[in-house]
């Protein structure tokens, strides 16, 4: 035991990216023990679809999280995007593509308000987003009237759920696709670079030229954007807009972040590792059901193996308190 | 220098004054004797959870879960009144003593982010919460109970207001006059510092965590009585409530500053703010919106400024 | 002559070691009552370490202490607190939002307790006795430790030592200093030591600082370290060159500075740097000109306003906004000066390495490419691994850093070896300017040697540089001319021809 604890002490980094996948492995195992169904295409497809979403405001979060900044208000933002582009499907009539848009553009303005606050008013991005958590959310209940709102349209429909793909359905491809691209630009791309430098030593970035305060602006457009369209998206999965609808996303999206590598005082980890801990978020959700594990064992359960998870992956070599 | 120092001691008391010039001119119920009844009650409700969360705040950390603490307490409050009457107040302090050393324990021993942890375990309770509540609300049969906070034993002071006088007084003399109280300024004014000259840093922490989880639970059992049920979302509004009441009173939400004494004037502020918008009949989503930028005003005008160029 | 007092305290063969680095080698150290002591010793000779283990801060892996003629093995800070041990850390251990009363005795108010409340009033009154005691009486135990100066909340740091040694029942204290003089202005170093010498019959201080001058006022004895070894121990009166010599093994050493391969700037040459009338903050009315291939040095005693100088230069915010800065004939903006400086190619080294000049979690070659990333993009915007690899490795070369390789991060590379990863980030730019504030702080004896060179190859090449240094022997060795400042003024200027250097004491007279 203590050998097993001293090498794990000394290998921090391999331990950190390999211990979210042997997790990942090991609820596979245990779900497909519990119900055999688990393993099937039918499920896969299922997970792809639910983890679509947690995938997509996961990532946008990672771009705030490397920097040392946290998004509280990603929650409020996709409900926010999810009512109104209801509305507008069901009220004004837009085609899907106009309302991806303009689900965006809300997304990406709600981004900008958060930037502002951070970068030019200083206010601290704990508070700031705080804040504009529970103004997003008074936004969405006056918008919605206090009902839900239904529509039904059949592209809606399709961007969600279609197949364009053999059996592949379509939220799971853009959300992969989307992912593939801001794992690249975090890894590669000067933008990136900037992030993990600004987490990593403020000072010295700012001393080095790097522009922190576009970058900061940018990462959190950039985190507001993906969460309009994971708010588009799951109102074309859901069919209808309903109250409070995204507000779990930031859990879990915080908690998948931290999972997979990211350090949440940022500086190390990237946006390629989310996708680990959003799948051990989505396979532990979508397990627990296959299982039949009732619904509120369910949510203790998984508030549970975050705490965990977040344990064991945690790096706090670089936490110089934990506050 | 002094000037500002002092405008911003003051600050929340001259909002208060204004909130109440402004809304009496708006609406003179505002005023009245009644309506004024109706504040203290519901300031007192928050007065209770608020001063809690300052002690952790004042400490650097945050308790995101104390809205589902209160919640859950006031289920349990609900499920064993027809047993333990009023006893069942006790209940609910109890269970939210026994989450918040839960949460002090994780957040000490396993060195996660008070964040993270309080996120998690308030997520974890409202499955506990379904569970108990099965999905609905529990009603509250018993007379007795749900009039409590609002029996008169001092005339024209409703027990819910004494309740939280008392639990106001009781943590302004924990904060200025026990070591506890000296040690969550220390830790949150310079951790490192604290634990060289000898502070016992994580034992303080647990007992913080305690102290909030203890009168999120005493707040639950009274939202209970106050409501006559209990209800899977009642003590949601707190986590973000008590947030705002701490920070607007003046505590920084680093921590080191401020205190239990100032929180009074946070709570006092945002209670006349959502009774006065009710009163003028604002759009319930437009109160939430205000609310949110009440945090940031007072946030943004309450900072110390950082240093610009010098000339 | 040898010393008839029995020692309160004695340190017999103390090593230590941190991850198989030796810090500490068979240290042997004594302390007597009613005296003043100085470890001397370059960055990194073990001062610190030593000051810190007979604080009980580290443990000593080898070899033991007594106090007051008992053995003594303090587990932590706090046991050598109660066993009259205090330390005055360069930036207090005080907490800074407590009242002064309260930080005396935090974490030690059970002696206070009355009915399970903190009796706060005999606590106060026990601090006021203590103030006026030592003749503090300005301190006001009531007030806010914070809202104290540097230099009354040094004082208010000695007092706590005398408070809790006398707490704990022992009479004559030993406060340990360490480089507590390394922030403040010459006027504050006068009334710490002022204050230092009046406590001193009734309490034993060891002083760190880097400033000899200081050890030769105020020390009875002196240790000299040198690489984690006792190497001298002196009584007084002091010759800082038989200190230097010490503490180096050299007195200046032409050679170690290159002297020889200073070039001679001709007053013709282009001024590639103006600063004129530059005020603001600690500084008052600073002109003068650098020119292209000179290395122009700055110093003064700390506090002069040599560093706000470097800032204005370079835009770090806060700087001395009043005055211009002119950079080859263009003034630099007040707002974004950070970002024109870079503009106009001027690289800065800044005095705090690990939180100004390096990113520690990042690899070697991410922070060499970190102000040049434009000329390791192959596509717009796009990180080239390879080409950033390939400017690593040169610049690895280059300055012959001490690394795996580019991959390595640079937490893991040894101090002088961080600095050249700064300035291999400048020089991947290409810059005409290099403006830099204690290059060699902090960094061993080699590294010094080969960051002095490759200064000297910056000036062949043609790059100016403006130096900031509280090393005076640096100063005098590398530059081509010195400014001296005081108060925030300019008061001399002396040209430092190779083969007419000042002295030092020339210069120091200046600086005072």
């Amino acid at each position: 035991m203590a050998t097993f604890l001293g090498l794990y002490r000394s290998n921090r980094t391999l331990v950190g990216v390999l211990l979210p996948i042997a997790l990942l492995l090991a609820m596979v195992i245990v779900f497909t023990l519990l119900n055999e169904r688990f393993l099937s295409w039918i499920n896969l497809f299922n997970l792809m679809r639910q983890s679509s979403i947690l995938l997509l405001v996961a990532t946008g979060t990672t771009f705030v999280l490397l920097m040392g900044a946290i998004d509280l208000s990603i929650g409020a933002i996709v409900t926010l995007v999810a009512i109104t582009s209801a509305l507008m499907l069901r009220d004004a009539g837009l085609s899907a593509p106009v309302v991806v848009l303009i689900g965006m553009a809300i997304g990406a303005a709600c981004g900008i308000v958060n930037g502002v606050l951070v970068v030019y008013a200083r206010v601290p991005s704990f508070i700031a987003t705080l804040s504009t958590m529970i103004v997003f959310g008074g936004i969405s209940t006056w918008v919605a009237g206090g009902a839900n709102v239904t529509f039904r349209n059949a592209e809606m429909t399709w961007l969600a759920s279609g197949k364009m793909i053999w059996q592949f359905p379509n939220s799971g491809v853009w959300a992969l696709v989307i992912f593939g691209i801001a794992a690249f630009i975090g890894a590669r791309s000067t933008f990136g670079r900037s992030l993990y430098a600004i987490g990593a030593g403020a000072t010295a970035a700012l001393l080095s030229g790097i522009h922190v305060a576009r970058t900061q602006m940018v990462a959190f457009v950039v985190s507001g954007t993906m969460c309009g369209l994971a708010g588009v998206l799951l109102v074309a999965r859901a069919g209808a807009g309903t109250a409070r609808m995204g507000d779990d996303l930031l859990l879990d999206a915080i908690a998948a972040v931290v999972m997979g590598g990211t350090a949440l005082s940022g500086g190390s980890g990237g946006v390629h590792r989310t996708l680990v801990g959003v799948l051990v978020i989505s396979v532990l959700k979508t397990g627990l059901n296959v299982a039949g594990v009732h619904p509120y064992a369910q949510i203790c359960i998984t508030g549970l193996v975050v705490i965990i998870a977040v344990t064991l992956t945690l790096d706090r070599s670089r936490l110089a308190f934990v506050k | 220098m002094n000037l500002t120092a002092n405008l911003r001691r003051l600050a929340p008391v001259l909002v208060l004054v204004a909130l109440a010039a402004v809304f009496t001119a708006i609406n003179p119920v505002y005023a009245s004797a009644d309506n004024l009844r109706n504040i203290l009650f519901v300031s007192s409700i928050l007065l209770v959870a608020s001063c809690g969360a300052t002690f952790v705040i004042v400490m650097g950390s945050i308790d995101l879960s104390i809205g589902a603490i209160a919640t859950l307490a006031g289920v349990v409050a609900a499920l064993v009144v027809p047993t333990l009457g009023y006893g069942a107040l006790a209940a609910a302090v109890l269970v939210g003593l026994i989450v918040g050393v839960a949460n002090g324990l994780l957040y000490v021993y396993l060195r996660i982010p008070s964040i993270l942890v309080t996120l998690g375990t308030g997520t974890s309770l409202t499955g506990v919460i379904l569970y108990l509540s099965d999905g609905g609300s529990v009603p509250i049969r018993d007379a007795a109970y749900i009039a409590m906070t609002r029996a008169e034993y001092i005339p024209y002071l409703p027990l819910v207001i004494v309740f939280a006088i008392v639990v106001y007084v009781f943590c302004i003399v924990l904060a200025d006059r026990t070591r506890f109280g000296r040690m969550t300024l220390a830790i949150g004014g310079d951790e490192h510092t604290a634990k060289l000259v000898g502070v016992s840093v994580d034992f303080v922490k647990i007992q913080a965590f305690a102290l909030s989880g203890a009168l999120g639970g005493l707040c639950g059992g009274l939202l209970a009585s106050r409501l006559g049920t209990a209800t899977g979302n009642m003590g949601e509004f707190l986590m973000l409530e008590t947030i705002t009441a701490v920070v607007v009173g003046g505590t920084a939400i680093t921590g080191g500053v401020g205190g239990v004494a100032r929180t009074l004037l946070g709570v006092l502020v945002v209670a006349m703010l959502s009774n006065g918008m009710n009163i003028i009949s604002l759009h319930p989503y437009i109160q939430t919106i205000v609310k949110g930028f009440v945090i940031l005003l007072a946030v943004i005008a309450l900072r110390r400024s950082p240093s610009g160029s010098q000339s | 002559m040898t010393d008839a007092r029995q020692p309160i305290f004695e340190m017999r063969g103390a090593s230590k070691q941190f991850a198989g680095v030796t810090v500490m080698e068979k240290v042997d150290l004594v302390i007597y009552p009613q005296e003043i002591i100085g470890i001397a010793g370059e960055n990194g000779a073990g001062k610190s370490t030593t000051l810190k283990m007979i604080a009980g801060i580290h443990k000593p892996t080898e070899g033991s202490m007594t106090l007051f003629g008992q053995p003594y093995a303090p587990n932590r800070y706090t046991d050598a607190v109660r066993s009259g041990v205090s330390v005055v850390f360069q930036e207090q251990a005080l907490v800074p939002n407590l009242k002064v009363y309260e930080n005396f005795f935090l974490s030690h108010e059970t002696k206070f307790i009355r009915g399970g409340l903190v009796d706060s009033r005999r606590m106060i009154d026990l601090a006021e006795h203590h103030l006026k005691d030592l003749g503090l009486g300005h301190i006001d135990p009531r007030r806010l430790t914070g809202s104290y100066e540097f230099h009354d909340r040094q004082m208010i740091e000695i007092a706590k030592a005398f408070v809790l040694a006398r707490f704990f029942d022992v009479e004559h204290p030993i406060v340990l200093l360490d480089e507590p003089t390394a922030a403040i202005g010459d006027k504050e170093v006068a009334l710490l030591f002022e204050s230092i010498r009046r406590f001193r019959n009734r309490a034993s201080f060891v002083l760190i600082t880097h400033r000899l001058a200081e050890y030769v006022t105020l020390c009875d004895r002196l240790y000299v370290m040198k690489d984690g070894k006792m190497v001298a121990e002196m009584p007084r009166p002091f010759e800082t060159s038989r200190i230097h010599q010490a503490m180096v093994g050299r007195a200046r050493d032409e050679e170690y500075y290159k002297e020889d391969r200073q070039l001679t700037v001709p007053d013709s040459a282009d001024v590639v740097l103006s600063v004129d009338a530059l005020s603001g903050g600690h500084v008052e009315d600073v002109s003068f000109k650098l020119r292209k291939g000179e290395i122009l040095g700055i110093g003064g005693l700390v506090g002069c306003g040599k560093e706000d100088v470097a800032r204005a230069v370079v835009g770090f915010e806060p700087f001395p906004a009043g005055g211009t800065v002119t950079v080859k004939g263009k003034p630099l903006p007040l707002r974004g000066r950070n970002k024109a400086s870079i503009a106009a190619d001027i690289g800065f080294v800044p005095k705090e390495r690990k939180t100004e000049g390096i990113i520690p979690y990042l690899s070697v070659a991410a922070n060499t490419s970190l102000a040049a990333l434009r000329s390791v993009t192959a596509v717009p915007g796009f990180i080239s691994g390879a080409r950033e690899s390939r400017l690593a490795r040169e610049h690895i070369g280059l300055l012959r850093i001490r690394t795996t390789g580019p991959r390595q991060l640079l937490q893991f590379l040894s101090g002088g070896n961080q600095q050249k990863v700064v300035m291999a980030k400048w020089l991947a730019r290409s810059i005409d300017i290099l403006v830099v504030d204690n290059p060699t702080r902090g960094v061993d004896v080699g590294a010094k040697s080969e960051i002095y060179g490759l200064m000297r190859d910056l000036a062949e090449k043609g790059v100016s540089i403006l130096l900031i240094t509280d090393d005076l022997l640096e100063l005098i060795g590398l530059s081509n001319r010195i400014l001296i400042m005081r108060d925030g003024r300019l008061v001399t200027e002396r040209p430092s021809p190779p083969d007419a250097k000042p002295a030092e004491q020339e210069l120091v007279g200046f600086m005072v």
